[in-house]
């Protein structure tokens, strides 16, 4: 039996191989496979699979991982389903994620949060898309209006809840989202897409894209319109009057892989935004006194490209980079009152970011696998209204996460991130160390703890605000001419980091319920948050300072039981929330814990029926509820009916939505007022 | 990678052993038939017990082949290589031909022998069927696509939505599978592939209307080149793939069944008996004994709990309702 060297043997295995070529491959290699069980045409592997977003959990720990080896609650909502549901912003996809609130607490202005803590803006939360971190540079809030990813194109996003800092670094404080857009490899040809309705929703969607054997593109084209809410309350009068909020935009993406070789790929983005998101001159603020509405005039563009090396199925690696720039121009004719002189104003802003990642993925056996990588990112500003000209922030990281499955009913997650900033005092480590007991089979318990800082962002700590004075009127006073007017601050950089010790114990479990199948996962959390920035962020009022300390506790279920024809889901979140004045004495110290709650919640939660019929034809009823937020409960049910019509060649469908507000009162800010609780839309799409 | 499939690991030396016997068998065939090239015409007696084997172009899946069959046949009936003139000289002898290259072969001969086709496509098949002229039958290799679809909802009780790919003018060809499915439970529509340029432009639309697709057997759709795309669109959207054959499996598809080797002799011995005995062939026939693959780490990667190969085996044959072969239509 020796005498057949490795070599001869590769060699008659080559040799019985060499046929495959010129006959039906598929025939043959099932031959081949029954018959003498040598390998067969295909790559005896998934190799591919594991680089590219299969629907594992990538989010959490920036390696591919079943739920049952995920350290800590992922929650994944599928693009269908925001189709299905009839979801027509971006930001109302986050009512279905336990725990997270959505809220405008400006004004047209969406905010969401996971565990709350909102003052204006949400800086609190990782946005990602395709990998690319999208919350904004300076200020880091989310402008989720002008978001550039359409919903047609999302495949899923990925909500990682609870400090994700060990993989994403400072800013991944109570969550991280990643939006995943579908891959050009996956949208060839047309896909045409409209709704029209309430409130002046308008919106346009058309792409276009091919593959070839190495080569995947498509071209996106989005036009948003809204008007935004029906009325706002005059300060004064205190009397209802229309509202001048709504948006009109433009977006261009573009997305393409090209296939290098076997072992390299490139991915490369590109897109641009353009058009008028509408402020109203009664809410920029009395002592302004502006006579034009102050329209935000958006000119966003990004670049990202991606470079995919992977010369063993068990190990790969890829290079990142991407740079993006939002260029927002703010100008508006004002008269302050008292003062007798008119002038023209801004608050214009641009602010870019580059960001350049490694990362590293080796798998030493299936049970022992390891990600670690390389990030730099660099923000810059240019603001002469917020910064009194410009600045920049710099962060270097380096991260790793390894997973260890030494029994197959225990896997260890042990990850870290070291991180150093011009924004940090001291350079940080965010750890993060989970177990994942597997009960049974399709069960798993899983025990988290993580901690994580944010850092404040550059406005927080660099404030230099005022408000410069153009084209003076009358010409008595042309010496304002160029100088900043009015109330002048510069804050005074003593800001610390916050910090967060968080605490999780979760269980997800698979069941078949006759015909059906269960999911569900449950989470209990405990978290202290220390050193939280609160306080009031305005120009006649500043005192922004480290001085709360939250204590978080509660639960989290997320259901979801299949059935054919119906699919049913349901979430729940419970918040108790502890929250202590920690600063120098105030007269009010629970108004600075408020200041921070605006999106927090006791109970919120979400219910969601997907029911099809005959004829192609199914409906969708959600319900999304919050109780509640500062002024009263959130409350609302959506019915989406739509028939759907395949052919071999073409699809369409044709939808409405009925969305139902339960509540008259606006639950977060009184300005925020619909006319009418019946919202209805009408959709149509066609795809070939 | 690291976990290979189940039923298909096997040693290295296993292997090695296996290609030797294999060169051994290649080196007494070469033997044998220039043994047999000089009493070209056999003896009277064994004159209608006489099976010629038309090989496929895998030369060790044809000597393991005919091993097989005559272990399944017994001693009364001589089981030879087919070549055109033993078969020409021996008009009456049936010819079993491995694979739709053989059996083009064969039927491409000037007096056409009594045929039974094997290791082929009931689509391939379908080319032949309808001629006129000595016996010609066939045991189907591909799985049929009921069975297929039924493992399918095995795997996914609640989804009861089937999308399968096609190629233009195949369409109507599926129009009696959908009227099964239908009493399943199950509904069914097809997506034209018009060329390889459309291929994913079909599958994202298939993708949108089904829970799984349902893979013919379709070379052209379904072949090395195109299989990993494939795969990668429909997991990327959270949806499976069954079929169309084992080695798919491998590749990445979640599960199949398929028919074992050993299961195709017998089938196929049971047709030449019955030849043997009336002088008629049998309809064609998917073997009534099938086996079921599953890749457990892809569904694993998909969340989705996957039972045991054999327990989906036992609940698909209960479904099935045992005993019964599907006949051709």
């Amino acid at each position: 039996m020796s005498l057949l060297t490795p070599n001869i043997k590769k060699y008659l295995a080559a040799a019985l191989l060499a046929p495959l070529s010129s006959v039906p491959a598929q025939v043959l290699a099932d031959n081949l496979v029954a018959a003498l069980d040598v390998s067969d045409a295909f790559a005896e592997d998934y190799g591919f699979l594991l680089e590219a977003p299969v629907p594992e959990v990538l989010t959490t720990t920036k390696l591919r991982q079943p739920k049952s080896r995920v350290p800590g609650t992922t929650t994944v909502i599928q693009g269908q389903l925001i189709r299905d549901l009839g979801i027509l912003n971006l930001v109302e996809v986050f009512r279905l994620v336990p725990g997270m609130t959505v809220g405008y607490v400006g004004s047209n202005r969406p905010v969401t949060s996971y565990h709350g803590t909102v003052a204006y803006d949400q800086r609190r939360l990782q946005v990602l898309i395709d990998g690319r971190t999208a919350y904004l540079p300076s200020l880091s809030g989310v402008d989720w209006n002008t978001m550039p990813v359409a919903l047609e194109n999302i495949e899923r996003i990925e909500i990682s809840r609870g400090p994700n800092a060990a993989a994403y670094g400072i800013n991944a404080f109570l969550g991280t989202i990643n939006i995943i857009t579908r891959s050009p490899e996956d949208t060839q040809g047309v896909n045409l897409h409209t709704s029209y309705g309430s409130r002046g929703h308008k919106n346009v969607f058309g792409s276009a894209g091919n593959v070839s054997d190495d080569f995947g593109w498509r071209l996106s084209y989005e036009r948003r319109d809204e008007d935004g809410f029906d009325f706002q309350v005059n300060d004064d009068t205190l009397e209802r009057e229309t509202v001048h909020d709504g948006y009109s935009l433009n977006f261009f993406n573009y997305d393409a892989r090209k296939t290098l070789s076997s072992v390299h790929s490139l991915d490369l983005r590109a897109g641009v935004t353009d058009g008028i998101d509408e402020e109203d001159k009664g809410r920029i603020g009395d002592e302004f006194g502006a006579i034009t509405d102050p329209d935000v005039d958006v000119r966003d563009y990004y670049l990202q490209a991606r470079w995919n090396y992977a010369p063993l199925e068990n190990h790969y690696l890829h290079v990142q980079a991407s740079y993006q720039n939002y260029d927002r121009h703010q100008k508006w004719r004002t008269c302050p009152p008292g003062f007798g002189f008119c002038a023209d104003t801004n608050q214009n802003i641009e602010e870019s970011r580059l960001e350049l990642e490694i990362q590293d993925t080796l798998i030493l056996n299936p049970d022992l696998r390891l990600v670690s990588g390389l990030g730099y990112r660099e923000d810059r500003f240019n603001s002469d209204t917020f910064f009194n000209g410009n600045g920049s922030n710099y962060q270097s990281r380096l991260f790793s996460n390894v997973e260890y499955t030494p029994i197959q009913w225990l896997t260890f997650n042990v990850g870290a991130n070291w991180e150093d900033s011009n924004t940090l005092d001291n350079e940080v480590i965010s750890p993060r160390f989970a177990a994942n007991f597997q009960l049974a089979e399709n069960q798993t318990l899983r025990f988290v703890f993580s901690k994580a800082v944010r850092t404040p962002d550059a406005f927080e700590q660099g404030a230099d605000w005022g408000y410069r004075a153009t084209n003076v009127e009358p010409d008595a006073l042309a010496f304002l001419e160029g100088m900043r007017v009015g109330p002048v601050f510069q804050a005074p950089g003593t800001l610390d980091e916050e910090r967060i010790i968080s605490r999780e114990i979760s269980y997800f479990g698979q069941f078949r319920v006759g015909d059906g199948l269960l999911s569900t996962e449950i989470k209990y959390f405990y978290d202290h948050l220390r050193d939280i920035i609160s306080g009031h962020l305005s120009l006649g009022e500043w005192d922004l300072d480290n001085n709360v300390a939250l204590d978080q506790k509660g639960f989290e279920v997320e259901t979801s039981l299949e059935y054919p024809d119906t699919q049913l889901r349901l979430t729940y979140a419970y918040m108790d929330q502890d929250g202590e004045y920690t600063g120098e004495p105030v007269a009010d110290e629970q108004e600075f814990i408020d200041l921070e709650s605006r999106l927090t919640a006791r109970h919120s939660g979400s219910a969601v029926w997907v029911q099809q019929y005959g004829f192609d034809i199914s409906s969708a009823l959600a319900y999304y509820f919050v109780d509640e937020f500062r002024r009263g409960q959130f409350e609302r049910a959506d019915l989406r009916l739509v028939k759907n019509v395949y052919t071999p060649r073409l699809n369409y469908d044709v939808a409405v939505i009925f969305q139902y507000y339960l509540h008259d009162i606006p639950p977060i800010s009184r300005n925020n007022i619909i006319k009418d609780r019946n919202q209805v839309f009408l959709e149509a799409g066609l795809r070939f | 990678m690291t976990n290979r499939p189940q039923t298909l690991t096997t040693s290295l030396a296993g292997r090695a052993r296996r290609l030797l016997i294999a060169l051994m068998s290649v080196l007494a065939l070469l033997v044998g038939s220039s043994a047999g090239a000089q009493s070209l015409v056999p003896t009277d007696q064994s004159f209608s017990h006489l099976v010629l084997v038309a090989g496929s172009d895998n030369a060790a899946f044809n000597i393991r082949f005919i091993e097989l069959l005559k272990q399944t046949l017994g001693d009364r009936i001589e089981v030879r290589p087919y070549t055109e003139a033993i078969s020409q000289a021996q008009p009456q002898a049936l010819v079993v031909s491995l694979g739709n290259r053989a059996l083009s072969r064969v039927q491409q001969q000037s007096t056409r022998p009594p045929t039974l086709a094997l290791m082929i496509d009931e689509d391939q098949f379908a080319n032949y069927a309808n001629r006129n002229g000595p016996p010609l039958s066939a045991i189907y290799y591909d799985p049929p696509l009921l069975r297929q679809a039924l493992l399918g909802h095995l795997i996914l009780p609640h989804g009861n939505q089937v999308s399968m790919l096609v190629r233009p003018g195949q369409e109507t060809n599926y129009d009696q599978l959908i009227d099964e499915l239908a009493s399943y439970g199950l509904k069914a529509k097809l997506f034209t592939v018009d060329s390889e340029d459309n291929l994913i432009a079909s599958l994202a639309r298939a993708l949108t209307y089904g829970d799984y697709l349902l893979a013919v057997s379709d070379n052209a759709i379904y072949n090395p080149r195109t299989i990993k795309h494939i795969l990668l669109t429909a997991y990327r959207r959270n949806r499976i793939v069954i079929g169309p054959g084992r080695a798919f499996v491998r590749a990445g598809v979640l599960a199949t069944t398929y028919t074992p080797v050993d299961d195709i002799a017998r089938a196929a011995s049971r047709h030449i008996k019955a030849f043997l005995q009336s002088g008629r062939l049998p309809p064609a026939v998917h073997p009534e004994d099938f086996g079921v693959e599953i890749n457990q780490q892809v569904a694993r990667s998909l969340n989705i709990p996957l039972p045991e190969a054999s327990q989906l085996e036992a609940q698909l044959k209960s479904l099935l309702g045992a005993g019964t072969e599907e006949e051709a239509p």
